[in-house]
């Protein structure tokens, strides 16, 4: 489905910016209400649920025993994904993964992978012969907006309550999977011309390119990523950069608090 | 399922839900016939007039009549006519003959291109659902300032009120010029903050969980018209 | 079907595994409105099954080739999400999704007035997110919920239930174990007020008389399903009270 972004729209968010306004009401970096729960499905080693503002969000984690990489025969693997499905908004339709639905995937895969939030050498069974893939899927099930933060919050939470099932598969008792941090991603659109945190579904419609940030429990930075067109300059990144490190430890709490 | 069906007092009815027909009664919207008897189609509420029992949809899409005043914005351009995005589930078009202007063959754009908005009014719906629509007649125009919000067409009766007593007063106060159309989309032009007075009023249809009146939105919406 | 009755799966007063008795459900609830972005939806549990629709349309049709001039499309997708079941599900082309879709779209062609929308496409969206024995029948009973939230036109509900054999015992509405070691399922799905058959598939082996007895016990769930579905449609428009 083309998506047409109505001239009043446009005219509309502009015309709110200059006054520091959103078509919400929201301030320029607030964001929306975020519900967390976890452990929400049963077949799941580790499940987590997402609400935020009108998007929702499942992640479950599932464990499987492979051969490890011959370069590499101590390490585990992580691999992640999420899936961009039809059910989550009239925009999308039917059929293979669309390139967005893949950038949404990969990018929310280096942010956890790169917070070296999991040691892959914890997931060693035995040396050589077997070691842990660590499979998380994000599943959209309705995109209200940002459902980059979103799946990248329900990821980390999921992951964080996951259960290595080593019993069901005969190695040994079941254990906690070690997650030693909590990667956040932060993300910004450009809506009006200026920047906002946490775009709603109207400003990504009406908007023009996004950033993405995803800090670590130090501050340090993990991923970046930049959508769509447009450009922004380092004074702009600049102001971001600070806000992604106050929002990125707000959410954090959050997960804090869920999973103990 | 043999609920007897009581005259003035409405009530709530699931799509299946068989309708007694007490007195010669006729089925109109919502209702049909299976086997001598009303069955009803839709989740809504029962209402009756003038001998006919009908059904008031709690969610319905926006199926365009013939008349009906209608906000849309233009999806696709060809050479002597314009698509238009009207919310219903099928696009209607305008013909360059139509446009209130005097367009040339192929040169469309000059007047509106895809992204903008039109009040319009629907012209003719055949048997297959093509909508044609028209842009000639008073007040039928091109939307170019202001903002457009959608409502819901089943909100739009709430929104209005009785005799158009909630639309008065909420022009008084906001002090804006506003249009609704049949198709669930509002029109407003005024002041800034005129304009997110209404939004906020209107926002307990367009964001709640379902794009149709439910118990806590019109309380939210009674509530604030009060409070105005 | 798997291991035909060398498990015990059902004591000798009739008492399954779980608890349950032959002609029991499990607990099933159901919510709707519950997927903001959608026209219409629905949340069905349904002992440890979790299956989430969206209703999205009637919209216009596209590619143009799969209007019908007459009616609409019903695109029905039933799908799996990866972390469902206790295997993993690779996400891609699935033969099984398929055929449960496809027979899913056809049982529900029998209650939505397609003819009413010449030319345009509904869309229903239905997403197992846990799995555990019988997640056709909680789509397809969680699709009809969510296509009477989206307001479109339908002469009636649909309730989809499966009755089975295990240990040589017609039972109702097999869980997973009594799937994976049962000897019949047989999952139908009913207009809850015509009592017309949209849905029907099966696999085992029944006799004639277990076959009356597993439709008499599918039968008699409808109408409990029926109730807690019509509950489910009220209760959103009448904030619960009712």
């Amino acid at each position: 489905m083309v998506n047409i972004v109505p001239r009043l729209l446009k005219d509309q968010l502009t015309k709110l910016a200059e006054k520091d306004l959103r078509i919400d009401g929201r301030g320029q970096f607030e964001r929306r209400n975020i519900d967390l729960e976890i452990d929400v499905l049963s077949n799941a080693e580790g499940s987590a649920k997402v609400v935020w503002g009108g998007t929702i969000v499942y992640a479950g984690v599932k464990f499987a025993l492979r051969e490890p990489y011959p370069d590499r025969p101590a390490d585990g693997s992580l691999m992640t994904s999420a899936e961009l499905r039809p059910v989550a908004n009239v925009k999308y339709e039917p059929g293979p993964p669309s390139a967005e639905s893949i950038e949404l995937g990969r990018v929310v895969d280096r942010g956890i992978r790169e917070s070296g939030c999991i040691d892959m050498e914890s997931l060693c069974v035995v040396p050589g012969e077997s070691v842990w893939n660590v499979n998380l899927d994000i599943h959209v099930m309705s995109d209200k907006g940002n459902i980059f933060d979103a799946c990248a919050l329900a990821g980390i939470a999921a992951l964080k309550t996951a259960t290595v099932p080593a019993n069901r598969f005969d190695i040994g008792e079941d254990h906690k999977l070690p997650v030693n941090k909590i990667p956040i991603m932060c993300s910004y659109k450009r809506v009006g011309g200026r920047f906002v945190y946490d775009p709603s579904e109207e400003e990504e419609l009406g908007g023009s390119e996004r950033i993405h940030i995803t800090l670590g429990d130090d501050g340090h930075v993990h991923s970046l990523q930049k959508g769509l067109k447009g450009t922004f300059s380092t004074a702009e990144f600049a102001e971001i950069f600070t806000n992604a490190g106050k929002q990125a430890e707000e959410l954090r709490k959050i997960v804090e608090e869920m999973v103990i | 399922m043999n609920e007897v069906y009581s005259g003035a007092q409405e009530r709530l009815v699931i799509p299946g839900d068989r309708i007694e027909n007490k007195g010669g009664l006729s089925a109109g919207s919502g209702i049909i016939k299976i086997n001598g008897g009303f069955v009803a189609t839709q989740l809504g509420h029962l209402m009756e007039n003038n001998g006919v029992i009908y059904l008031q949809a709690s969610n319905s899409t926006y199926i365009p009549r013939s008349g009906d005043l209608v906000i849309g914005f233009v999806t696709s351009m060809r050479s002597n006519l314009w698509m238009f995005n009207i919310g219903g589930p099928f696009e209607a078009l305008l013909p360059m003959s139509l446009s209130p202007w005097n367009t040339q063959f192929g040169d469309l754009e000059e007047h509106m291109v895809v992204g903008d908005y039109a009040l319009l009014r629907v012209q003719e719906v055949d048997s297959q659902h093509g909508v044609v629509c028209t842009m000639k007649g008073i007040g039928l125009r091109k939307i170019s300032t202001g903002v457009v919000e959608f409502i819901g067409s089943n909100s739009t009766k709430l929104f209005i009120g009785a005799e158009g007593s909630n639309l008065q007063k909420i022009k008084e106060k906001s002090g804006c010029r506003i249009t609704v159309a049949e198709n669930g989309r509002i029109w407003l032009e005024g002041s800034d903050e005129g304009i997110s007075m209404i939004r906020r009023i209107s926002s307990h249809f367009s964001n709640s969980n379902t794009p149709y009146p439910n118990p806590d939105s019109i309380k939210n919406f009674n509530n604030d018209m009060e409070d105005l | 079907m798997g291991g035909y009755g060398d498990v015990e799966l059902i004591a000798k007063d009739g008492t399954r595994l779980d608890g349950r008795s032959v002609d029991e459900l499990r607990p099933v609830s159901i919510e709707v409105g519950v997927l903001p972005a959608a026209r219409g939806s629905c949340r069905m549990t349904w002992g440890l099954n979790i299956a989430e629709v969206a209703v999205y349309g009637p919209m216009e049709a596209h590619p143009r080739k799969i209007q019908r001039p007459d009616r609409a499309v019903l695109d029905v997708r039933y799908n799996m999400a990866p972390f469902s079941t206790s295997d993993r599900i690779r996400p891609g082309f699935n033969r099984r999704s398929r055929e449960i879709s496809k027979v899913t779209a056809e049982a529900l062609e029998s209650i939505v007035m397609v003819e009413m929308f010449p030319r345009s496409k509904i869309r229903v969206e239905i997403e197992i997110l846990c799995a555990e024995a019988g997640t056709r029948c909680c789509g397809i009973t969680a699709a009809a919920v969510a296509l009477a939230d989206a307001g479109i036109p339908m002469k009636d509900l649909l309730v989809s239930v499966a009755a089975g054999k295990i240990n040589d015992v017609v039972v109702l509405d097999l869980d997973k174990a009594e799937d994976n070691y049962g000897q019949a399922d047989l999952p139908v799905g009913i207009l809850p007020n015509s009592k017309e058959i949209a849905f029907l598939q099966m696999d085992g082996d029944l006799s004639p008389a277990e076959f009356d007895l597993a439709m008499e016990y599918n039968m008699k769930a409808v109408d409990e399903i029926h109730k807690i579905q019509i509950e489910a449609l009220r209760s959103k428009y009448t904030g619960g009270d009712n």
